[in-house]
């Protein structure tokens, strides 16, 4: 299966600009784009993505702004790539009107990635409220028993977000044999990618995951890169991390 | 009234298990923990033996005979404020804390708004000889010290969370990224009926001790049923504890009070049951206070452990099919209900507690001639900071 690698930003942070013009150099690399909606109170996020998302609340980022930037970033990359939402259950509850509307549909937005959803409860969005073909991207993680990633993986389409260990965004990769036999019948179990997130922060990291996985998705660190060395750090940290991977 | 929760954690329409996928086996193996836990009987004797010997249940009630003739309103007051610790949260921190021990784990770890409930967890880790932590937002960290200074006292390591508002809300989310990452050998003792199945069905079976004991007692000291049974909600547990076998007592209404703070505008209050709407939040759909956007919405209490936007699941589910009704109260009302028990009847009670008695004393027209039972959950030590600040003391 070729790669499909994704990665991470806030959106409109740190400002709009600089949101659109890195999602589309990073999708010169990346297959997909998760832009994240910022939400309050955001349980599976580590420091950075969670100050990322207080900073963007507290400039007044919203749903309405980043779908704009959306469009803007679609009339600039190839429309092979796909890009996904990333939010918690109670922005896409306060939002179904808008993502069930025409507007939305002419941005190509693939799926939902919604952390405290898990396959469980997916019925409160699939049901009778169903998004309108907008998919609910299914987590897998280490935890997860081989029932349920046989389940899950037969019903998934666009990708399978495999957590690479137990805990929040922006800790550090570990994959012990029970985690890789898991993603073995993840993968074994479905027709669609299985990538791995969760503590992805260079090119080591991202190699180990391709050697299990069919992808992998960075995104604290490319918020730390936006943060201290701005567009030109997150470029050349993109480029060099590609150039690596061969 | 049916059952609640159904077998998948939903109250009606309410509930469910919103957390990330990592915690899913965690939340299902406490489930079928508790299920065997409640029906052991070695279990369920060891949790009985504490709760009369070690917390000192059961609690009386007390008929306030000074206050009851200032106000013409019959007041009586379940006692949580004489459990060990000084209110409520320990019957469940106890119940839980076995229940950890129950199925292997040997680290604690809670949130706590105003303090009792990180005291609760922390006295049970030191009886129980289990490692804890105790997530706590700097606001609260400031305003209630002296608990502060108890729990590290009982050996717990309490970490003040700096994130959003500073409060409770903040507090839970800093347990949940912990526990996501720790859930092999933790065990969060969520303290209140909030959170993802089962936490909300678990904190009330626990808690609802309180209410098996206040019908039988009511029933001889006042040889009848209560006209209304009325408690705080912030996220609910004491009134998920006291409303729970008056449920089933036809004729009792059942009041919830909730912190009207300053005001009834945004940001001045955290009554979610009277101006919030349903959303889903730290685990749960429920009715939370939030922005249009589906942000929450900054929330204001002179209580620390009303301060919440988000209320129980069932208190939701309750008041949609009207067997419960929830008011308000001001801080201004609670601080003089506050100081009127202190002054007629001797007993400082819980900011918290103080909200019950404010809306009847507030209303006291309304309950006129009544028999009314007030959920006293906890005592009023804790909030001398504040107190002092307030009343200038």
């Amino acid at each position: 299966m070729t790669q499909y690698n994704g990665f991470y930003l806030m959106g409109n942070y740190p400002d709009r600009d600089t949101f659109i013009e890195a999602a589309a150099q990073g999708l010169q690399h990346f297959d997909f784009l998760e832009v994240g909606i910022p939400f309050s109170d955001p349980i599976a996020d580590g420091t950075a993505i969670a100050e990322a998302a207080q900073k963007a609340l507290d400039s007044g980022v919203n749903l309405a702004g980043i779908l704009e930037s959306i469009k803007a970033v679609r009339e600039r990359v190839s429309p092979e790539k796909d890009i996904y939402l990333m939010t918690y259950a109670n922005i896409i509850f306060n939002h179904e009107e808008t993502l069930k509307s025409e507007e939305f549909k002419k941005l190509n937005v693939k799926g939902l990635i919604v952390p405290d959803v898990p396959s469980s409860e997916d019925f409160f969005f699939t049901g009778e409220n169903a998004l309108d073909g907008l998919e609910i991207i299914t987590f897998l993680t280490p935890e997860t028993e081989d029932e349920t990633i046989k389940k899950a993986s037969g019903r998934s389409n666009s990708f399978i977000y495999f957590i690479s260990t137990r805990g929040i965004t922006g800790g550090s990769m570990k994959l012990d044999n029970d985690t890789m036999a898991k993603i073995d019948l993840a993968k074994s179990s479905s027709t669609c990618p299985v990538v791995l997130g969760f503590g992805i922060r260079d090119s080591d990291s991202a190699k180990t995951a391709l050697e299990h996985c069919d992808g992998f998705i960075m995104g604290t660190v490319l918020i730390q890169k936006l943060n201290d060395k701005g567009l030109d750090g997150f470029k050349k940290f993109t480029d060099e991390l590609f150039g690596e991977l061969g | 009234m049916e059952r609640v929760p159904d077998k998948n954690g939903y109250y009606g329409k309410f509930g469910g298990k919103f957390l990330p996928e990592t915690l899913v086996p965690a939340l299902k193996q406490i489930e079928e923990s508790y299920e065997k836990f409640i029906n052991d009987t070695e279990a369920q004797a060891k949790l009985n033996d504490l709760l009369k010997r070690y917390a000192g249940r059961p609690t009386p009630i007390y008929f306030a005979e000074n206050l009851s003739n200032l106000l013409d309103v019959e007041i009586y007051l379940k006692r949580e404020d004489l459990v060990h610790t000084g209110a409520h949260k320990l019957n469940n921190a106890l119940g839980q804390a076995l229940l950890a021990k129950y199925m292997g784990k040997t680290r604690l770890i809670a949130e706590t708004g105003a303090g009792q409930h990180g005291v609760a967890t922390a006295t049970c880790a030191a009886l129980m000889g289990m490692e804890c932590e105790v997530f706590m937002g700097k606001v609260d960290v400031d305003r209630q010290s002296p608990n502060v200074k108890r729990m590290k006292l009982l050996g717990t390591k309490v970490t003040p969370v700096y994130s959003g508002s500073k409060t409770l809300k903040d507090a839970i989310n800093a347990a949940m990224q912990d526990w996501v990452a720790t859930v092999q050998n933790t065990h969060y003792i969520l303290g209140s009926v909030v959170g993802a199945h089962p936490f909300p069905m678990i904190v009330r079976d626990f808690q609802s001790v309180i209410s098996k004991e206040a019908v039988p007692q009511f029933l001889e000291i006042a040889g009848r049923h209560p006209d209304c049974v009325v408690a705080s909600v912030g996220g609910g547990s004491n009134a998920a504890g006291i409303f729970a076998k008056y449920l089933e007592v036809e004729g009792v209404k059942l009041i919830g009070v909730e912190a009207g703070g300053r005001s009834n505008k945004d940001g001045d209050h955290s009554a979610k049951l009277n101006y919030g709407r349903p959303g889903i939040v730290h685990g749960n759909f429920t009715y939370i206070l939030q922005t249009d956007e589906g942000n929450l919405m900054p929330v204001h209490s002179v209580s620390a452990g009303l301060d919440y936007p988000a209320v129980g699941p069932e208190h939701s589910y309750l008041k949609d099919i009207g067997a419960a009704v929830y008011e308000t109260c001001s801080d201004r009302e609670a601080l003089d209900a506050f100081q009127a028990l202190c002054r007629h009847e001797g007993i400082i009670p819980a900011l918290e507690s103080s909200h019950a008695l404010g809306h009847v004393m507030a209303h006291k027209e309304k309950y006129k001639g009544q028999k009314v039972l007030i959920n006293l959950s906890g005592r009023g030590d804790k909030d001398m900071p504040i107190i002092e600040e307030e009343l200038g003391l």
